[in-house]
């Protein structure tokens, strides 16, 4: 990580502004584990019968579990239906 | 909604297959294409939905990424009229209906008239028509707060009223003042004046009875044409049973009379008339009975001979005229009504 990039984050934590829009983060909310609503993403990297990984900036989101199904795909949000039993990030 | 939505522009199901399959859906996304319910079928191979429109678009990413796509479902509107093509005239038809429908709505087919007394409906009726407000005009025509002020000014009677609007009726709400207006007039006209019954032929009495006025013959009184039956009198009596004031009303009985009626017939033409009133009729020595099983039938004749009533008949005939003894029921029939002018006091014979 670079200098800059490190003000940028203290500048945006000091002053309290949502990291989702001003860093590009991506924003996870999980319901149990049925659903999962990724916003910020940058596209899916792999797709795999029980594995999914997301792309977004800085991290890739790694989502096992089964019967997994994208919900809906758009620019902007992603949504995954089924039994999820874990979540990583790389 | 959203589901609705989907339906009505129509979506398929696709089966995408091959090695650039990620990149296909990343593809997709990016250049705004809304894909959903992506379910992973087997190894590279997905199915999805897309919008029908989206399709179209598709065949630029496919030929970069190298995947094939098959069609397994068409689903929603457009599908469903192609499959249906009759039903876009039943479709047509609906909306038409719904169209002449709610135009019929903007109209005004209904005028409910309330609250008036006084003033008779069809009297209302008559002015709004004159007025150009009757069922079936423009609801936007009319001007309920103009025509309040119209009605108010057309009856001094009225002393309230609402007119509004309500769906496809005209709501007409009156409250009538007390106050009358003085017509002198009229009320001049009515105390001096009163109503006699009086009778209009010879005959026996057989029952009185009387609703208002003051009788001045009893039953089995024999009457002359002319005779006063009611006075349309009325007679108020103070404590001491001396006569306080007489008040002048408009007579009204019920009076039963026996009377001879002539009748210039001869016996052959009188069964023709009988033949033709009852159907059935039976001759005797003297006397003619229409219906012989009940003997009971009303038979009456004006002056000229022509029947207008059936009654209990008894003929008998003479050389060349037939009297036939009839009783004759109620006051059009055997009185009159005569305006007496006030303070006189109509004769009886």
């Amino acid at each position: 990580m670079s200098k800059q990039r490190i003000a940028t984050e203290n500048i945006i934590e000091s002053l309290e502004l949502p990291q989702d829009l001003f860093q590009g983060m991506p924003n996870l909310f999980l319901t149990g584990n049925r659903k999962l609503y990724i916003s910020n993403h940058r596209g899916i990297m792999s797709y795999e019968k029980e594995e999914i990984i997301i792309l977004a900036k800085a991290v890739q989101i790694k989502v096992q579990g089964r019967d997994l199904v994208i919900e809906s795909y758009s620019k902007d949000e992603l949504v995954i239906w089924g039994y999820i039993s874990f979540i990583g990030m790389e | 909604m959203k589901r609705l939505l989907q339906w009505l522009f129509g979506y398929v199901r696709v089966i995408v297959c091959g090695k650039q399959m990620n990149r296909f859906l990343n593809l997709c996304s990016k250049n705004g294409i809304r894909i959903w319910r992506v379910a992973y079928e087997a190894e590279r191979k997905v199915k999805m939905n897309i919008r029908l429109k989206d399709f179209y678009l598709l065949r630029p990413f496919l030929r970069k990424t190298k995947t094939r796509l098959r069609i397994i479902k068409k689903r929603g509107f457009p599908f469903w009229c192609h499959r249906h093509p009759y039903m876009k005239w039943f479709l047509a038809l609906g909306a038409v209906l719904l169209v002449v429908f709610f135009y019929s709505r903007t109209f005004i087919w209904n005028i409910d008239i309330d609250g008036n007394k006084k003033v008779s409906q069809t009297e209302l009726m008559d002015y709004l028509a004159s007025e150009n407000i009757k069922p079936g005009i423009a609801g936007k025509n009319v001007d309920c707060s103009a025509l309040e002020l119209k009605i108010r000014q057309k009856y001094e009677g009225i002393g309230w009223v609402s007119v509004y609007v309500d769906q496809t009726n005209l709501r007409i709400l009156i409250k009538e003042s007390l106050y009358e207006p003085l017509d002198e007039e009229l009320s001049l006209e009515q105390e001096q004046r009163r109503y006699d019954l009086v009778a209009q032929r010879d005959g026996k009495i057989i029952s009185i009875v009387t609703r208002s006025g003051t009788p001045l013959v009893k039953a089995g009184d024999e009457v002359k044409k002319g005779q006063t039956l009611v006075q349309g009198t009325y007679e108020v009596l103070d404590d001491t049973g001396v006569v306080k004031s007489v008040q002048m009303v408009y007579a009204d009985a019920l009076i039963i009379a026996e009377s001879e009626y002539i009748i210039p017939f001869s016996v052959s033409e009188m069964e023709i008339l009988g033949a033709n009133i009852a159907g059935n009729y039976e001759k005797y020595e003297n006397s003619i009975f229409l219906n012989p099983k009940l003997r009971q039938i009303f038979l009456l004749f004006d002056e000229n001979g022509v029947i207008i009533m059936r009654k209990n008949v008894m003929i008998e005939s003479k050389e060349k005229s037939i009297t036939i003894y009839i009783h004759v029921v109620g006051q059009s029939l055997m009185g009159i009504h005569v305006p007496v002018e006030k303070g006189s006091i109509h004769e009886s014979e």
